[in-house]
């Protein structure tokens, strides 16, 4: 709590250096949390995440460059079309597992990537779409914040409730959590869309931050990739796992790089990781966990 | 009139005919067996029941409503609970915890936790399975994985449960404890169908035995009448058998 | 407008092969042992390199720098599998944990390769580069022709390899099905680390012959990273002919699309195809697994 009011009141101190750094860390915060919810959760991993990331990111820019609305109340209409777009894509698609599952929704991100390519009388094509830029940092700050307070307390939420339970069934066993009631096709899409709607809000708001968007800055891997080692380094399938792995990543990048010269930090970041995830499987949150102490749902 | 009844069922899978026009019922309160040779379609039943798979043909009427292709958790709302030949705990989740999703999800209706913690409670105690209700699954031993299997069946508040091979691969003890609890279920008013190998079990226990071989029915009737049925010694033991 | 064509059609074709070698080691390691080898393309890419600076410093052409380049690529695989790889799969990983510890390895490559040979765009200049012979009115890039032939040669060895050898059945059998194998006999860490070997150094010689075809830079290996896991689940996972087919397709598809509309295009249509055949079967083109 008294974290919160620290965060809260931050920017009236803060210089914009550590708004801007702050402000990605909550975004990849919620990005990781999302992402959680259908990969963690339900056992569905999604390699194409940033997807709806960039849905809502383009929605917000084009109608903010030919309407002049502001991406601060379009955003919404962005998490819209990405949860539409979800459940579109979803229904089809969610039928697959594993690796294949995954691959399809790379693949629908590499598409999405190339429609904003090619519809470039909407999308302004490989020029990308550049607005001028806001004035002040601090409206992005709360908006992420906001975004990522959310992101949490939602992914809180389900992890107690019946959704939760029924999502972590059909990841451990889909058949036999249909054979025990659970509507598995319903549960997934609606944990497909949930995933949605964070990345398509806070996509328009990302792209307003950066003042230009593109195909590629838009719909990269290394959004989803990021929210991927995040949730593991952490811990998926729990809540404060994409935190603690945010914190881990953001940290490690922003500190190594100043100690070490050039390029040559990201040697150390990738040997460093590779470290991590060889010896700390469950992620950090394993530290924490019990073997014998059964699972959250039997001890109240 | 039965509370369920497969009509003229047939499943083919590409150019196989796994299950070739069953007929059955199965009667409120009775405990009725399905053996056969290994191959002969006893789990394809089940599944067809059960709503994994559609048949190709026939019917299957719950209670006077049909309710071939369905889903199986439609199924499972409907009143029937199946087990599955080889446990599939959920791994990650304790006992309890699986229990209980089988009473929040699988009761007409669906549970709330109000209700279903005692619920689950109560299952635990009844299947003797106290000391392991913290236990993750992925810990259980084979006996405790099919104990939780019933338990799991038993949340959903069937009014039928399909059992698939709940004794094999238990020791007599094993298969004894587990049976006597069968019995105590059947006793509390729930249906029982159910696939075994094991013989003493199923003979001591079934009101009645229905016998498949190559997915078609070649005999029904009480233990007694299945044991000497020359064509069921035949597809077990092969021709020449019953001379013996 | 038809010699265009089918010119355009035989040029895709031709790369095809190539795309066929990268895929199939791709689909050794992923399919074969669920490891999602998110570092494979920047092997591959490092292959480009190595064969242009043993062209700068030595004057060696890629076709000969293939076959020196093969053996440390073996080395670097089999390095790769026992040191990263069998740790995962001791504790029964996820499949996304290797695909975390290859994106490390990735990081890795990638920042070497800068740090290296720079950001700079590089290309290998060979005799043949460039020159092309007609056919019909057609021509056809001689580089290309080339590189099919070596590729052919490679693959039908590979595939004689996993089909008549008992290491390379051992192979698939591993692919079907792990922990039958291990109990029937199969030495698991052998056979695995042979598997990655081959699968690097496949990738090492597909990057030598594309420095020749393509210029190539550090990031470029983001571009084929996608595209090569999604030609691997587009042919299936674990079907060798599979990924070969799948990366003709591929490439067939991408040169018909670039000549009859544009370039960007070919993204569109090859992944909407990959999802198409996903939908109608779930187990790619060959594939038997579906999970």
């Amino acid at each position: 709590m008294l974290l919160l009011l620290v965060l809260a009141i931050l920017p009236l101190f803060a210089d914009r250096y550590v708004l801007h750094i702050l402000l990605l860390f909550f975004l990849y915060v919620a990005l990781a949390e999302s992402w959680n919810l259908i990969s963690g959760f339900t056992g569905r991993v999604n390699f194409g995440h940033v997807t709806f990331l960039g849905i809502g990111a383009y929605t917000s820019m084009i109608l903010l460059k030919d309407y002049g609305w502001s991406p601060f109340y379009t955003c919404l209409l962005g998490g819209v079309f990405a949860v539409i777009a979800a459940v579109v894509v979803g229904y089809p698609l969610l039928r697959l597992r594993g690796p294949y599952f995954a691959i399809s929704m790379l693949s629908l991100s590499f598409i999405f990537t190339g429609l904003a390519y090619n519809l470039s009388d909407l999308t302004e094509g490989g020029r990308g779409i550049s607005v001028p830029p806001f004035t002040s940092k601090i409206p992005f700050y709360y908006f992420m914040l906001i975004g990522a307070i959310v992101a949490v307390g939602s992914i809180y939420k389900i992890s107690r409730s019946k959704f939760g339970l029924g999502l972590i069934s059909i990841r451990e066993d889909e058949e036999v959590a249909d054979s025990l009631g659970i509507n598995t096709t319903l549960y997934k899409i609606l944990a497909f869309a949930g995933s949605a709607v964070l990345p398509g809000i806070l996509g328009g708001i990302y792209g307003y931050y950066m003042s230009y968007i593109d195909p590629h800055a838009a719909f990269s891997f290394s959004f989803t990739l990021n929210s991927i080692v995040m949730c593991l380094l952490g811990g998926s399938g729990t809540v404060l796992g994409p935190i603690i792995g945010a914190v881990i990543l953001r940290g490690m990048s922003e500190y190594v790089s100043f100690l070490i010269p050039g390029e040559f930090y990201k040697l150390l970041i990738g040997a460093l990781f590779i470290v991590l995830i060889i010896y700390l499987p469950g992620g950090i949150m394993s530290l924490f966990s019990k073997k014998e102490g059964g699972d959250a749902f039997a001890k109240r | 009139m039965p509370l369920l009844r497969g009509e003229r069922i047939r499943k083919d899978f590409g150019g196989l005919r796994a299950v070739d026009d069953v007929d059955f019922h199965i009667n409120k309160g009775e405990i009725v067996g399905l053996v056969g040779p290994n191959g002969a379609g006893k789990t394809t039943l089940f599944n067809v029941v059960s709503g994994y798979y559609q048949p190709t043909a026939g019917k299957v009427h719950f209670d006077g409503e049909e309710i071939q292709g369905l889903q199986p958790y439609q199924v499972c709302r409907k009143g029937i609970a199946r087990t599955f030949q080889v446990p599939r705990p959920l791994l990650k989740l304790s006992v309890f915890t699986n229990i209980l999703v089988g009473c929040l999800f699988g009761r007409p209706g669906g549970g709330g936790e109000t209700d279903c913690r005692p619920e689950a409670e109560r299952i635990i105690d009844f299947l003797d399975m106290g000391a392991y209700r913290n236990t993750l699954a992925e810990n259980l031993n084979v006996a405790q994985r099919k104990t939780l299997e019933i338990g799991r069946a038993l949340a959903t508040a069937p009014r039928l449960i399909l059992l698939d091979e709940v004794v094999a691969g238990l020791n007599p003890t094993e298969t004894e404890g587990l049976m006597t609890k069968i019995q105590q279920i059947r006793d509390s008013g729930i249906t029982l169908f159910f696939v075994e190998h094991v013989m003493r079990a199923i003979m001591s226990v079934s009101d009645r035995i229905y016998v498949l071989n190559f997915g078609k029915r070649i005999a029904e009737g009480s233990p007694e009448q299945i044991a000497s049925n020359p064509d069921v010694i035949e597809a077990y033991l092969g021709r020449g058998a019953h001379s013996a | 407008m038809f010699a265009l064509t089918v010119q355009s059609l035989i040029g895709g074709v031709l790369i095809g092969a190539i795309y066929a070698l990268l895929a199939v080691g791709l689909n050794m390691v992923f399919g074969g042992m669920r490891v999602v080898n998110n570092a494979h393309a920047n092997i591959v890419v490092l292959g480009a390199y190595l064969a242009y600076t043993l062209s700068k410093s030595f004057h060696l052409d890629p076709l000969i720098s293939m076959f020196l380049l093969s053996v440390p690529f073996f080395v670097l695989g089999m390095a790769i599998q026992r040191f990263l790889i069998e740790p995962l799969k001791r504790r029964k990983a996820a499949m996304l944990t290797t695909m975390l510890v290859m994106a490390g390895v990735w990081i890795i490559i990638e920042t070497l390769s800068l740090v290296i040979w720079t950001a700079d765009y590089r290309f290998v200049k060979t005799p043949y580069t460039g020159k092309s012979f007609e056919i019909y009115g057609m021509m056809i890039s001689t580089t290309k022709l080339i590189f099919f032939g070596i590729s052919t040669v490679l693959l039908v060895l590979v595939y004689l390899f996993l089909t008549k050898t008992d290491k390379g059945r051992a192979i698939r059998a591993i692919t079907e099905d792990r922990e039958a194998s291990q109990l029937m006999g199969v030495k698991i860490r052998e056979v695995t680390t042979l598997t990655f070997g081959i699968s690097c150094a496949l990738a090492g010689i597909g990057g030598s012959l594309m420095s020749t075809i393509y210029s190539f830079y550090p990031a470029m290996a983001d571009a084929w990273r996608g595209r090569l896991f999604c030609i691997v689940i587009l042919g299936g996972l674990g079907s060798i002919p599979g990924s070969i087919i799948s990366a003709f397709i591929f490439s067939t598809i991408e040169a018909m699309v670039t000549l009859f509309a544009s370039a960007i295009w070919t993204d569109v249509v090859t992944y909407s195809l990959v999802i198409l055949v996903l939908l109608i079967k779930p187990s790619g083109l060959l594939g038997r697994f579906t999970e």
